[in-house]
């Protein structure tokens, strides 16, 4: 189970490492809050990764959290691009 | 048994893992911010929805169960309501695709109700600056 993690996070380092770089290269706003979404979704599935190879529960109420808190932000920034312009 | 259901927990993580580095992959391949929005949306929660579903096999208990399943329910609520309001400001904020529209309901949409919605205002305050 562990080579298997190391495979998933290393994956998943890959996918973060790339959507950072589209979040600094975006264009404009509304891709980088697509790419901030997708930070959000791999973050969300490094800690899935965590849980299932440490066998520990701790840290899935983040998953909650966290998700809650994307959604919130995604939104947010939603009603301020339709105010404002992309 | 417990092998099999570390194997299939083994596939989901590695499976899921993928589909996040081939959405991630897909932003940079998409030509604009729409069809960014769908390749953001629909792999990363189906990722979310496989490793969270390995982290269920792995971690045994009602409690982390219902805990992780609720993350899979709420990330099914709030997913497509976040891209559908980012794609929504986004065709409000005039943001136009690369190539041009096939079909743009909510153009036509808007236009109709915006016909709709300005006159009788419109009428009212034209009415009563005219009575004072």
């Amino acid at each position: 189970m562990n080579a298997v993690g190391w495979v998933s996070g290393v994956m998943l380092g890959i996918a973060g490492l790339l959507t950072t770089v589209h979040v600094i290269r975006a264009r404009n706003l509304v891709d980088r809050a697509v790419g901030v979404d997708m930070l959000v979704a791999v973050i969300l599935n490094g800690l899935a990764v965590g849980i299932a190879v440490s066998e520990n529960d701790l840290v899935a109420a983040l998953l909650l959290i966290i998700g809650l808190l994307a959604f919130l932000g995604s939104v947010t920034i939603a009603r301020y691009i339709e105010e404002r312009g992309p | 048994m417990n092998t099999f259901v570390d194997v299939l927990a083994a596939v989901l993580m590695v499976s899921g893992s993928a589909l996040a580095l081939i959405a991630a992959i897909g932003l940079f391949r998409m030509p604009d911010a729409y069809s960014r929005i769908h390749v953001a949306t629909k792999p990363a929660t189906l990722a979310v929805v496989f490793t969270v579903g390995a982290a269920v096999l792995r971690v045994p208990g009602l409690a982390p169960t219902t805990k992780l399943l609720l993350a899979v329910l709420l990330q099914f609520w709030t997913a497509p309501v976040a891209s559908h309001m980012l794609g929504r400001a986004a065709h409000a904020s005039g943001l136009r695709p690369t190539e041009p529209w096939v079909v743009d309901d909510l153009e036509t949409a808007e236009a109709d109700a915006g016909e709709i919605d300005t006159e009788p205002t419109g009428g009212d305050v034209g009415t009563a600056g005219d009575d004072t």
